[in-house]
């Protein structure tokens, strides 16, 4: 397995944004419904991710030393400038318990340009993670939509329904892939 | 069929990240809470200070580029004052500043008992939570190693697993205990415009 690859697959499974990280498990929690639109909303919130996480570093890596303080702002800034985009495309609309949508967008975004700062990765690593986190963390979406599908037909008490559940579900999924560490 | 829409259900879900991520410890789960604090406090005061209706729904944006650069300052602190919180939370540190739970209280209609409510609600989750996983995950309590040597703690709880598993249960027995009748729900209502109907 090259170098690389091995990286690729430690950030979609063992480093998983949303189970080893808890990045985006709101924005997971609140926009998943059935799992055919989950699919599509996955698809969208992934690529946003992505591309956020691309510009914010790359205007990262351009700031002169000095400056290197303005980071966080940068990426601040590129999560907003993302959600105003997926806001365009209709998503993020409206209120989550009294707070705006968007909101919920910022976390994953800024964590996983955080990390992936933090980690002074070259180029062909940065697109390779990013790019991988964002896969991870579509599959984790998925995950969610499916286990709260699951969990809004079952016939269990109405105390388990639903998030409490998906959060033990997502504690057993995180048991199971850091199972997958002794590969690293 | 009970519904579950309450204050408590409410602070759990938008401040998820921290209690989950913060709750590694109990030390790193009270700096997490310190943090949370003084923002949500900082940026109540700067929301009643600007005039919202002039800059419309750009105000959020405001209030959290100040938000997020204290969480910057937090985190820069941290890392000098608590260098092993640091290691394994500073990033939760920072996500404080984007966190949703620390701007409710620059709403309107939140009035300062409701937001202090709130951040006790979120500092008595992420005690609990932090107390199970340094427990059970690393045998310890505030640092103090509490089990002998051929002892292992279940280290995988003290993992990200062991918050998704804790807060869960945590949840799950709120929940019961509201249906049951043991816990006043009516001390735990939203108030008009937080309801997630």
């Amino acid at each position: 397995m090259s170098e690389i690859f091995g990286f690729f697959l430690e950030s979609v499974v063992p480093r998983n944004m949303l189970i080893a990280y808890f990045l985006g498990v709101t924005l997971a929690i609140s926009e998943t419904e059935g799992l055919r639109t989950s699919l599509v909303k996955g698809t969208k919130f992934s690529l946003g991710i992505f591309f956020a996480a691309m510009a914010g570093l790359l205007i990262a890596d351009i700031l002169a030393l000095e400056l290197e303080f303005l980071v966080v702002w940068v990426f601040f800034l590129t999560a907003v400038l993302m959600s105003l985009i997926l806001m365009f495309f209709g998503e993020l609309e409206g209120d989550f318990y009294g707070m705006p949508k968007m909101f919920l967008f910022f976390m994953p975004v800024v964590g996983i340009q955080w990390i992936m700062f933090q980690g002074n990765y070259d180029f062909t690593q940065l697109v390779t993670g990013i790019f991988a986190h964002a896969l991870g963390y579509y599959l984790a979406f998925v995950l969610i939509a499916t286990i709260k599908e699951q969990i809004k037909i079952s016939e269990a008490e109405s105390y388990f329904k639903v998030i409490p559940v998906i959060l033990i579900g997502l504690g057993v999924a995180a048991m199971a892939i850091q199972g997958f560490f002794f590969l690293y | 069929m009970f519904k579950f829409n309450n204050m408590v259900e409410q602070v759990f879900l938008l401040g998820l990240l921290p209690i989950l991520g913060g709750s590694r410890n109990v030390l790193t789960a009270v700096i997490v809470t310190v943090v949370l604090v003084i923002i949500a406090l900082l940026s109540r005061l700067i929301s009643r200070l600007i005039k919202t209706e002039v800059l419309a729904d750009a105000h959020w944006i405001f209030i959290l580029a100040f938000g997020i650069s204290l969480a910057y300052v937090a985190y820069l602190a941290t890392a000098y004052l608590y260098p092993e919180v640091y290691q394994y939370s500073g990033l939760y540190i920072l996500l404080v500043g984007v966190t949703p739970l620390t701007y409710i209280g620059c709403k309107d209609n939140v009035s300062f008992s409701n937001l202090w409510k709130k951040i006790n609600i979120f500092f008595v989750t992420i005690l609990i939570v932090a107390f199970f996983r340094e427990l059970i995950g690393f045998g310890s309590i505030l640092g103090i190693e509490l089990l002998e040597v051929g002892y292992a703690p279940l280290s995988i709880l003290g993992k990200s697993a062991g918050s998704f598993v804790f807060l869960g249960s945590l949840w799950i027995l709120f929940r019961f205990l509201a249906i049951k009748g043991k816990v006043n729900l009516d001390y735990f209502e939203l108030e008009g415009a937080e309801l997630n109907e």
